[in-house]
């Protein structure tokens, strides 16, 4: 029995894998939270029980002789510094990679009362922080959308981590065909929700619940700032990107429909949240407007084409309106001043990091072959 | 100040105005009143003033406009009715002291109104003063500031051909961009659409809200594409700011949506169906707290005016053709439970009036739903061999919890000369009034207008607890009843201290002398406990109270129906919609589609006990029914919901009615026996018992399922 004492301690490398199993980003369910949201553990092999950790020894014991014992073989270097063996890494360890690879260009600025978040130096939104007043009117629009509570229960219930299975069901997207497509999603959520939370920690905006007690959410209050809402940003960043991606890829007879459902997707999480009481109209429409410029931030990160607008935004009482939203995006004349200023283009340049993955993405179109059509 | 004598306030008025005694527990459109905008009825046989010449003046020669009124739009320009809708609006209100009474204010806006009809009285000579009955007020956003009804509506378009039949639907929620109202040609065959709540854009052929045309919603629907929602919101349908409005059609399904589609929509699941593009469609949808709230107050104003919009505008519709009226279809899934229920209330009385004048003209149906109450034991009958010792009680039985007004109505037979009969009330066990009420079947003389009345507030430790009152309904027909406050205490305004009525079995009696007049022959008393369940939708709080027949003995309650006489006291045959009493009204009870039974919930019509083999019908009875549920363990109807393919699924005989109303304008559409798409019913069962109740409850014709399968 003593001879096993000594290998006990092999159990050690169990800490290399991290929390979570082998589920990649592509797994679905599960609150994700932000930190590293759906990468986090993800592709790590995971820690091995004892049992196996002694197996594995006694068995090398068992069977080393056969390999002789001369010294070992001088290897081959892997390239330096290289895309190539991005895909030898665990998912995980890429969401590591491109979140430093995109944040490392974010700054942001406060000025008075407001906050301007911007990327390589250009301006992505400005965001005016709401004063109380307008908070407490605000108010009043989510005590109205508690009527919907009812019927939006299942999707708000199943929407608290990030909602890919509902782009998912729009594009439909499995992980056996759509690795990378589903990872290009989590990276844009991860940028997302990370933006979200500096302008969220800047602006400082009490949740409505703590305004008004009438409110009485359905779901737990997250526990930081209002506004911009994050789930309006990741939502409106993953629609840019999946436009984007749509685009290229031109794999969808029906790419006008699933256009319009996405837009309208984006709309439904982003209000939602109101519904269950933990978001005012106002968050949705700074967190759109924070969303869609992060998208085009990614998609130029891409190397795609983009074309997301810098806006900077002075909340006002009004309810949100997705469809006014894009109208403003696209440079429609909308009937009522919603506080959206639409500014400049977004900039944004191509990064190796991001382009492999935009690449791998791309052969994921649904065109029945090894790869997209451009 | 001396106290006025109100002129104009009947028990609900009395009640529901009243801010000491049922005001702060009413709506917020009426607790919280702000509005100087009022929708009302008059009932007066007198011709209507023409408004457009007359003004109303706070005393004659004075140079300020005191009371602008204005009508709806009129069918027939209401010529030859009795009970009218008109609505006002005190112009110059704000620049007077906040009145703290509204009793007072509306009373005294009466009285200048009747300035008028008393000119009338005398170039008639006959002093025949209008009753009035005030409705819930409206928002001033929703107020037309250039009203004219004789005006056209804006970008209606005329179908190429004419229509051969008009379907008519008067609801909440109506989805009029669903693409399920489109004709072939891809254009929507909602020719008019009247949304009564909605904010108002400018001048208009409406008096409030705004109206849309077949023009203008296919206008929305080229603007916003397929984006339903986008639609809703540019059209004012989906207005936060709006209680009467407010995010209703963000809702996967609503009642009108599952009402309107069942009646004039595509069809689900059945493949073989005639084209529809020769029905055009006209939609009204009321205010929400008009087609949630069912306690029957207030709101007559608003149906009357959907209703004699509908028809108005059919007529305009088939001018453009050059017919004079076309074939009309109105389903109305809305009602109440308590109410005269012998066809001569208010409403009752302007329906049939209006469903004589127009089917002499052409085929015009109202299709109503006959209610969902026969379980709910709302209703009690006495007969003449109930009265023991010259007195008959009722237990009315009021839920702890509730947070809305109670109501329960005693009606007494037409032509009973009530001389010597009191009505009295007591409070559950525990309790004690600070003065035993009781109240003779007569007006007080203190009430020289209206109808002879009179009232006695129920006060406990001098809190005002509720309110029982006497009074002779439109002159002819004396009611008894009692209106409670809620059961709970609640925050009141200006921090007055809170009132509120035990819960528990309260008991109603009706005493006379011996030398009292009995029932006339084949007389009863009538009495129904009002609708106060919460429609989740308005989180009123309301909890039902129902009736309680005392002293009655333990039995077995059978699982299925028992088809016997005598029927107890507390019964489901009786309680048919209180709104649907009038003689033409088509009223539809509701079956199991696998089962062919009638839905258990379904309301029936009257039912007497007899000496004889089987029990009498009185009053009006349900005359056909349609599917309520799918089966014991489907319930509910199929239809479809707010957004182009979204499923609804509706349980009552509000889903039932639109059958029929589809039923029936197609057959008028292809010129058929209206009834020519149902089977005719017949009950012959050795029970005779058993052929009565199941008439009564399922009527004469039988439409079959819109969809197949079970």
């Amino acid at each position: 029995m003593a001879r096993y004492g000594g290998v006990g301690g092999v159990g050690g490398v169990g800490g290399v894998g991290g929390v979570g199993g082998v589920g990649g980003v592509g797994g679905v369910g599960g609150v994700g939270g932000t930190g590293l949201g759906d990468f986090l553990g993800a592709g790590a092999v995971g820690p091995y029980n004892p049992a196996l950790t002694v197996g594995l020894q006694t068995a090398a014991e068992g069977i080393e002789h056969v390999a002789g014992d001369g010294p070992a073989p001088v290897p081959t270097q892997l390239p330096e510094n290289s895309t190539a063996n991005l895909a030898r890494s665990a998912d995980w360890v890429r969401g590591s990679l491109y979140l430093t690879d995109f944040v490392k260009d974010v700054g942001s600025t406060v000025v008075g009362s407001q906050v301007s978040l911007s990327f390589e130096g250009h301006n992505l939104v400005s965001i005016n922080r709401p004063s109380a007043d307008l908070m407490a009117e605000q108010a009043k629009f989510v005590r109205e959308y508690s009527d919907l509570r009812a019927d939006r229960a299942a999707e708000i219930t199943s929407q608290l981590g990030f909602p890919t299975e509902y782009f998912a069901m729009i594009l439909a997207l499995h992980p056996a065909h759509n690795r990378y497509t589903l990872e290009l999603i989590t990276v844009t959520q991860l940028m997302c929700a990370h933006m979200a939370m500096m302008a969220k920690y800047a602006l400082a905006i009490r949740r409505p619940d703590q305004v008004d007690t009438r409110i009485m959410p359905m779901i737990a209050t997250p526990g930081h700032g209002s506004f911009p809402s994050a789930h309006a940003t990741e939502a409106y960043g993953v629609s840019t990107v999946m436009l984007g991606l749509m685009d290229a890829w031109q794999s969808f007879a029906d790419n006008p429909d699933r256009r319009a459902l996405l837009k309208q997707l984006a709309n439904r999480i982003a209000v939602n949240r109101t519904v269950a009481g933990v978001h005012y109209p106002m968050d949705s429409w700074a967190g759109a407007s924070l969303g869609q410029a992060i998208g085009g931030a990614i998609l130029g990160r891409c190397g795609a084409a983009q074309s997301a607008k810098s806006i900077t935004y002075t909340p006002n009482n009004t309810d949100f309106f997705g469809h006014e939203f894009d109208a403003l995006v696209a440079g429609d004349p909308v009937s009522t001043d919603y506080g959206v200023q639409i500014g400049a283009n977004v900039q944004s340049s191509q990064s190796d990091m991001f382009h492999w993955l935009w690449h791998k993405a791309l052969k994921e179109a649904h065109t029945g072959d090894d790869g997209a059509m451009v | 100040m001396a106290q006025r004598v109100r002129q104009y306030t009947g028990p609900y008025e009395r009640w529901v105005f009243g801010k000491n005694l049922g005001r702060p527990f009413s709506f917020p459109a009426i607790r919280n009143w702000s509005s100087r905008y009022f929708a009302a009825l008059m009932d007066s046989p007198v011709a209507l003033p023409d408004v457009s010449k007359v003004k109303f003046r706070a005393e004659p020669g004075a140079e300020v406009e005191r009371v602008n009124v204005r009508y709806p739009p009129l069918w027939n320009n209401g010529q030859g009715l009795s009970v009218r809708p008109f609505c006002f609006y005190d112009p110059i209100a704000e620049e007077e002291p906040a009145s703290t009474s509204i009793e007072d204010w509306i009373d005294m806006l009466l009285e200048l109104f009747d300035q008028y009809t008393n000119g009338l009285d005398e170039s008639t000579g006959k002093p025949r003063r209008a009753r009035y009955r005030v409705n819930f007020p409206i928002n001033p956003l929703s107020w037309t500031q250039d009203y004219d009804p004789t005006r056209s509506v804006d970008e209606f378009v005329p179908q190429a051909a004419a229509p051969k039949a008009i379907v008519a639907v008067i609801d909440d929620g109506i989805p009029f961009a669903n693409r399920t109202y489109l004709n072939d040609a891809g254009k929507t065959r909602i020719s008019h659409c009247w949304l009564q709540a909605a904010r108002s854009t400018g001048p208009g052929a409406v008096p409030f809200g705004r109206e849309l045309s077949n023009g203008q919603i296919d206008a929305l629907r080229a603007e916003h594409g397929r984006d339903e929602k986008a639609i809703y919101y540019a059209a004012g349908a989906i207005d936060a700011d709006l209680p009467e409005m407010g995010n209703y059609l963000l809702r996967e399904t609503t009642h009108g949506a599952h009402i309107m589609s069942t009646a004039a929509g595509k069809i689900l699941g059945k493949a073989q169906e005639p084209s529809q593009d020769d029905i055009e469609i006209i939609a009204v949808q009321l205010p929400n707290t008009i087609a949630w709230d069912t306690s029957g107050f207030g709101k007559e104003m608003y149906m009357l005016s959907a209703l004699h919009y509908v028809f108005e505008r059919a007529k305009r519709i088939a001018e453009e053709h050059g017919v004079d009226e076309l074939p009309l279809v109105v389903n109305f899934s809305y009602g109440w439970s308590a109410g005269r229920h012998d066809g001569q209330s208010e409403m009752d009385t302007a329906i049939q009036e209006l469903l004589e004048s127009r089917r002499a003209l052409a085929p015009t149906y109202l299709v109503m739903p006959s209610g969902n109450t026969y379980l709910d034991k709302m209703h009690a009958n006495f007969q003449e061999s109930k009265f023991v010792d010259d007195e008959i009680s009722i237990g009315w039985q009021v839920q702890p919890d509730d947070r809305t007004s109670s109501y329960v109505e005693m009606w007494l037979p037409e032509d009973l000369d009530p001389e010597g009969y009191t009505f009295e009330v007591t409070p559950p066990r525990g309790v004690v009034f600070d003065a035993a009420p009781s109240l003779a079947l007569r007006g007080a003389p203190r009430f020289p207008r209206g109808d002879p009345r009179n009232f006695v507030n129920l006060r406990v430790g001098g809190a005002v607890v509720g309110q029982m009152s006497v009074d002779k309904n439109r002159g002819t027909r004396w009611r008894a009843m009692v209106a409670l406050a809620p059961s709970m205490p609640l925050k009141m305004p200006d921090d007055d201290p809170a009132r509120w009525a035990p819960s528990g079995r309260w008991t109603l009696t009706l005493k006379r002398k011996p030398t009292s007049p009995c029932l006339p022959e084949g007389g009863y008393v009538n009495i129904w406990a009002q609708r106060d369940d919460d429609p989740s939708e308005l989180r009123t709080g309301g909890r039902q109270s129902y009736l309680v027949e005392l002293d009655k003995a333990p039995t077995q309650k059978p699982a299925l129906p028992e088809y016997k006489q005598p029927l107890s006291l507390v019964r489901g045959f009786g309680s048919m919609n209180g709104v649907a009493n009038a003689a033409w009204v088509t009223r539809v009870g509701g079956y199991v589609q696998s089962t062919d039974h009638p839905a258990s919930y379904s309301s029936a019509g009257g039912l007497l006990n007899t000496d004889g083999a089987v029990p009498t019908t009185w009053g009006q009875h349900v005359d056909m029914c349609a599917v309520a549920d799918r089966s014991p363990v489907l319930p509910g109807t199929v239809a479809q919901g707010v957004y182009s393919g979204a499923r609804s699924i509706l349980i009552g005989t509000s889903g039932a009615a639109p059958q029929v109303a589809r039923s029936i304008v197609r057959a008028l559409a292809d010129g058929v026996d209206p009834m020519s798409g149902m089977t005719p019913q017949v009950y012959d069962y050795d029970n005779p018992i058993k052929n009565v109740q199941l008439k009564a409850r399922l009527g004469d014709y039988k439409t079959p399922p819109l969809w197949a399968g079970g």
